[in-house]
């Protein structure tokens, strides 16, 4: 239940289904709308598929001229750190197409005081929020990240066994709750300060680094991006354990409680601001 | 001319206005170099020189590199989109003066901007965090400083032409987006142009994104010898005069084709 300003909202009546089922329900009607908005604008997916086709094509160019003057980077072959690029692209693929609401927060619902809808309505809010921000061309970038995946594994000459689908999935589901987790603990900051902090366009900047091996990086940057900002378990660690997993696999497997452990920090600093939340007044 | 001034001065003001302004540009272009500076430092891992160039002269070259385009990148082609996009392009046509060069003035206020407040003290930043190593003859400076303003002026019209062409486009955010990394890809940003196939180098002499990044670039580190700096500062200014009747060509297109509704 919402609490708004400290207090709790008198309980409402629940009608249609509950558990589970209602959550599916929400979703699937709020996915609905959204699709009858995009499909006016068909012609937004082709040059979507385009444009994304385009980016990733860049990105890659960089790696391909990269490796063309050294065979390894840090002990990692090309194709190895195709695998890294790949599982970064899906993750983050997915957190985009659900993060919408996150970019704009302070803006758009503390500034102009759109929570309050949210508060107002008989589902939990940050749910609502994720689902009001859903983009499914950025899922688009799941599926570059899925090609890219498939293909550097072959040139990693890696042999497909029966875990590694399922666990690909765990993988790109926990980088993805990573990226969401810290982004949504960042942009609560809006409860408190007023105006922008700059901050997120910092750590958004920083992702990137969590495309390339970590071991690249000094002590300092390396503690951090595995335990404070935990971006090397989206990409490197998983990928590391695919490609060895002697050494590497309970480093991957440490993704579920890094994204867990982030999960739950964004939930509590996101409940510790909506306490504080007081509207606008309009 | 006076009205150019006043554009320019305003959009210094602009920027001014926002506090973010003032170190955010220093950070994000030091998190920037930093993640380059980190990738070649592994590449070069027991190695005194990959294609020519010695780790010290491509960080100093990353570190330059970048902090021209701190100092020439713009929203021009974002803005112009925006204003023909939602009609209040017809507003500014009715003002007395060529849309276009207002909007290349106030873009050179928002350099102003930017080379005091971005690029200079981040110069100064990565020398204090990254091994630069910096030119010792005081003629390759001012060379630098001309063709870092023949930079901005290449990738400003690049950036009008292609807000003059892609209003018209769908999903014109996407396509940004990719132009914008493209840009930098060709212009050398993530790596001197000097590392690309033989094949590639020859195409991209006979482009403009080198003029964008990599010249000034090159000039400061001695990639492009004192002797040839000249030639290719001039081979920007070329670039200037071609894209200048790129953007023309483009903005005689668009007021033909341009039908604002109501207003």
């Amino acid at each position: 239940m919402a609490a708004v300003a400290g207090r709790v909202v008198p309980s409402y009546t629940q009608v249609g289904p509950r558990g589970p089922r209602r959550y599916l329900g929400l979703t699937a009607a709020y996915l609905g709308q959204y699709l009858r908005s995009r499909l006016e604008y068909r012609a937004d997916f082709l040059s979507g598929v385009l444009s994304e086709v385009f980016t990733q094509a860049i990105s890659l160019t960089f790696l391909a001229v990269l490796f063309t003057h050294v065979p390894t980077l840090a002990g990692w072959s090309r194709p190895d750190v195709y695998v890294m690029y790949a599982f970064f692209q899906l993750s983050w693929g997915l957190a985009d197409s659900c993060a919408g609401g996150i970019w704009g927060f302070g803006e758009r619902y503390i500034v102009r005081g759109e929570l309050d809808r949210l508060l107002l309505r008989p589902a939990p809010p940050l749910f609502q929020l994720l689902l009001e921000g859903v983009d499914l061309e950025s899922f688009l970038q799941v599926g570059a990240g899925l090609v890219i995946l498939v293909w550097a594994m072959h040139a990693a000459e890696v042999h497909w066994t029966w875990w590694m689908p399922p666990l690909i999935a765990l993988w790109t589901c926990a980088g993805a709750a990573i990226f969401i987790g810290v982004f949504l603990a960042l942009t609560c900051a809006a409860f408190w300060v007023d105006g922008r902090t700059g901050v997120m366009p910092l750590v958004y900047n920083t992702t990137a680094y969590g495309r390339y091996p970590v071991t690249i990086y000094g002590r300092w940057l390396r503690l951090l991006f595995s335990y404070l900002l935990p971006f090397a378990f989206v990409a490197f660690y998983p990928a590391a354990a695919l490609l060895r997993p002697t050494a590497y696999l309970a480093w991957g497997l440490g993704a579920l409680p890094a994204a867990a452990a982030t999960a739950a920090v964004a939930g509590l600093v996101w409940t510790r601001g909506l306490r504080r939340y007081q509207g606008t007044g309009s | 001319m006076a009205v150019f001034w006043a554009m320019a001065r305003l959009r210094f003001l602009t920027m001014l206005a926002y506090r973010l302004n003032y170190w955010s540009g220093v950070l994000t272009y030091t998190v920037y170099i930093g993640g380059y500076y980190y990738i070649w430092r592994a590449v070069y891992a027991g190695r005194p020189s990959v294609a020519g160039m010695s780790i010290g002269g491509m960080v100093t070259y990353l570190a330059v590199a970048w902090m021209t385009r701190a100092f020439t990148y713009n929203n021009l082609d974002g803005d112009i989109e925006e204003e023909v996009r939602s009609g209040l392009v017809a507003i500014q046509l009715l003002r007395p003066y060529p849309y276009v060069v207002g909007k290349l003035w106030s873009a050179g206020g928002e350099a102003v901007f930017r080379l005091a407040f971005w690029m200079l003290p981040g110069m100064l930043v990565a020398a204090l965090l990254f091994p630069v190593h910096l030119p010792t003859h005081p003629l390759t400076y001012a060379v630098w400083v001309a063709s870092a303003a023949c930079a901005f002026l290449v990738n400003a019209q690049l950036n009008t032409a292609f807000g003059l062409f892609a209003f018209s486009l769908q999903n014109a955010r996407g396509i940004r987006w990719a132009k914008t990394r493209l840009v930098d890809l060709l212009s050398g940003v993530y790596l001197p142009l000097g590392f690309f196939p033989a094949a590639a180098q020859r195409v991209m002499s006979w482009l403009p994104f080198r003029d964008i990044a990599y010249v000034p670039a090159a000039i400061f580190t001695g990639t492009i010898p004192p002797a040839q700096a000249a030639a290719a500062v001039a081979g920007q200014l070329a670039w200037v005069g071609g894209m200048a009747v790129v953007v023309a060509v483009f903005w005689r297109r668009l007021r033909r084709v341009l039908l604002v509704q109501g207003g």
